[in-house]
């Protein structure tokens, strides 16, 4: 028997890998295509906005030298340091209150006819017809800030959380069953590990609401941090310090759900949707 | 009840109510044993309740009358006398395979030390040793299965209980299984239950055959095949005896009686 399955090891092995080198030939291919993509809209965009009045669009290469501008006197860098705290205190609230009550939720009936309801209109809700009660509750500085940021990723992350827990296979429950396992061990040994994706999806979605939630607050609470710099250039009819704050904002989202990703890659590389990517 | 009975089935019946609200008569009145060390398939066409049967001697469900006793003791409901392998394996995926076999074992409350051994034991047995760090998303089906057939295995349960456990298999992988299977029985003696809707499957791996007929499920005849001490999987195929057994034993799947024949009682 051991030298049946000897023989067979290797085989399987051979396919694993050459499905893994092909799997890396095609992303490379892909990643050339994105940066293709990448040059050719900068190339229209520089184009394009030749032609128009410098007061109304700035080309690439004029953003791009704002941008160092913005870096070299300092403005920038405070800017993002601005928001960053705000969104880093409202994203790890959300994390701190929506994975426990998604799980409550998930696991619990009563919980969830109880307050289900109110995590999907939250959800479902657009944040920015709440700005003027915040202003009242929140004033106009950090807080309100953080609290826009925090509502606004808090119920995505919940969902997720709750759907999770709705999907734990229950065959795998059987099998805890079936060997004896205990209830509080079949908890921790089977249902939170099984929730782990679904939790770090949630976590995913809520970066990009969270980006959505500083920039609300910028706009209209406290004008300040990037969202104010994207406020006050438009203002004075800077487009090329207005679209660089725009590039700031868009490479931090990427970058950070980016490294969201990594984490759930790192934490449940079983995870197929994730670890096999795109087909 | 003699020594000599690993599980011991008497007058088990099942009825559950379906979505509908309709009464289903899933088990009537079935009785069997099944001796230690005997390998044994439920088999029959669907709905014939093998799978349930199958179930209520794992514990996982509970019979509406009659009683299954396993080893001497009566199944109230999910032992450690009864080591379980379930059709798609069903292995926690961030576990390795040495992992998944081990938490078969944690229930038992043995020393770190002794689970880690006795899961390397059963993961040798199966033959996976190279392959004990992998994650199953990292295996082949036909590996995960052997990962789940060690876990079964590594807490030295009385009977083995297997559910359709070659069926999720593509063909090749499943007659080495076949095979291995046959190799596992030979090395460790264990008693065997499996289901199978195979028929072939049912005829070459086990020592006897309860087929089940549906609507109710009831047993219809117990089939001897009586292949004697190989195991050569082959040479059961090629056998004359193979392809009697098989003809025998589809008869009973459709319920049709056959003459009495040495070993067949209907």
């Amino acid at each position: 028997m051991t030298a049946l399955a000897d023989q067979a090891a290797p085989v399987e092995d051979e396919t694993a890998l050459s499905r893994r080198i092909r799997s890396q030939r095609r992303s490379g291919r892909d990643r050339l295509i994105t940066a293709a993509a990448v040059v050719v809209l900068l190339i229209i965009w520089e184009v394009a906005a030749r032609q128009v009045d410098p007061i109304l669009a700035a080309p690439p290469s004029a953003v791009f030298t704002a941008l160092i501008g913005m870096v070299g006197d300092g403005s920038l860098p405070t800017a993002v340091w601005e928001s960053a705290q705000p969104f880093l205190v409202g994203y790890v609230l959300a994390i701190v209150v929506g994975v426990p009550v998604g799980l409550l939720i998930g696991r619990f009936r009563v919980v969830e006819a109880a307050i289900g309801w109110l995590v999907i209109a939250g959800y479902a809700m657009p944040m920015i017809a709440l700005t003027p009660v915040f202003m009242l509750w929140f004033g106009l500085g950090f807080a309100v800030k953080a609290a826009m940021v925090m509502t606004m990723t808090v119920f995505a992350i919940s969902i997720n959380t709750w759907n999770g827990v709705q999907n734990v296979p229950r065959t795998l429950i059987e099998v805890g069953t079936a060997f004896c396992t205990s209830q509080p061990r079949i908890l921790t040994q089977i249902v939170i590990p099984s929730v782990i994706p679904s939790i770090m999806t949630g976590l995913r979605i809520g970066i990009g609401k969270a980006v959505v939630g500083i920039v609300i607050a910028e706009f209209f609470t406290a004008i300040g941090g990037v969202g104010g710099v994207i406020v006050d250039a438009g203002h004075s009819f800077q487009p090329d310090r207005m679209f660089a704050a725009v590039v700031v904002l868009m490479l931090a989202a990427v970058a950070l759900t980016g490294l969201v990703g990594l984490i759930e890659r790192r934490l449940a590389p079983w995870n197929r949707s994730i670890a096999g990517g795109a087909r | 009840m003699s020594g000599d009975v690993a599980v011991d089935v008497r007058g088990v019946s099942k009825r559950f109510q379906d979505d509908k609200g309709r009464e289903v008569h899933a088990l009537q009145d079935v009785s069997f044993q099944v001796r230690r060390g005997e390998i044994v398939a439920l088999t029959g066409r669907s709905g014939c309740g093998k799978t349930t049967l199958l179930r209520i001697i794992m514990g996982l469900e509970h019979p509406t009358s009659g009683a299954v006793d396993v080893d001497g003791e009566a199944v109230h409901g999910p032992g450690i006398n009864r080591g379980i392998v379930f059709q798609n394996a069903e292995l926690l995926p961030w576990r390795t395979a040495l992992g998944n076999v081990e938490f078969g074992l944690e229930a038992r409350r043995l020393p770190k030390a002794q689970r880690r051994e006795a899961a390397e034991q059963a993961i040798e047995l199966v033959g996976l040793k190279d392959a004990a760090h992998r994650r199953p998303h990292e295996l082949s089906g036909g590996m995960r299965q052997r990962v789940g057939i060690a876990r079964a295995l590594a807490i030295d349960p009385a009977v083995l209980l297997m559910d359709e456990p070659f069926s999720a298999l593509d063909a090749q992988t499943r007659e080495k299984m076949q095979g291995e299977l046959l190799e596992i029985h030979q090395r460790t003696g264990k008693t065997i239950i499996f289901v199978s809707h195979d028929i072939d499957e049912s005829v070459l791996l086990a020592d006897r055959v309860v087929t089940l007929v549906p609507d109710p499920g009831r047993v219809h005849g117990l089939l001897d095949t009586d292949f004697g001490a190989s195991i050569d999987l082959d040479e059961r195929r090629g056998s004359a005896k193979f392809a009697q057994r098989r003809h025998e034993l589809l008869q009973l799947v459709h319920g049709r009686e056959i003459a009495q024949q040495d070993g067949v009682s209907v």
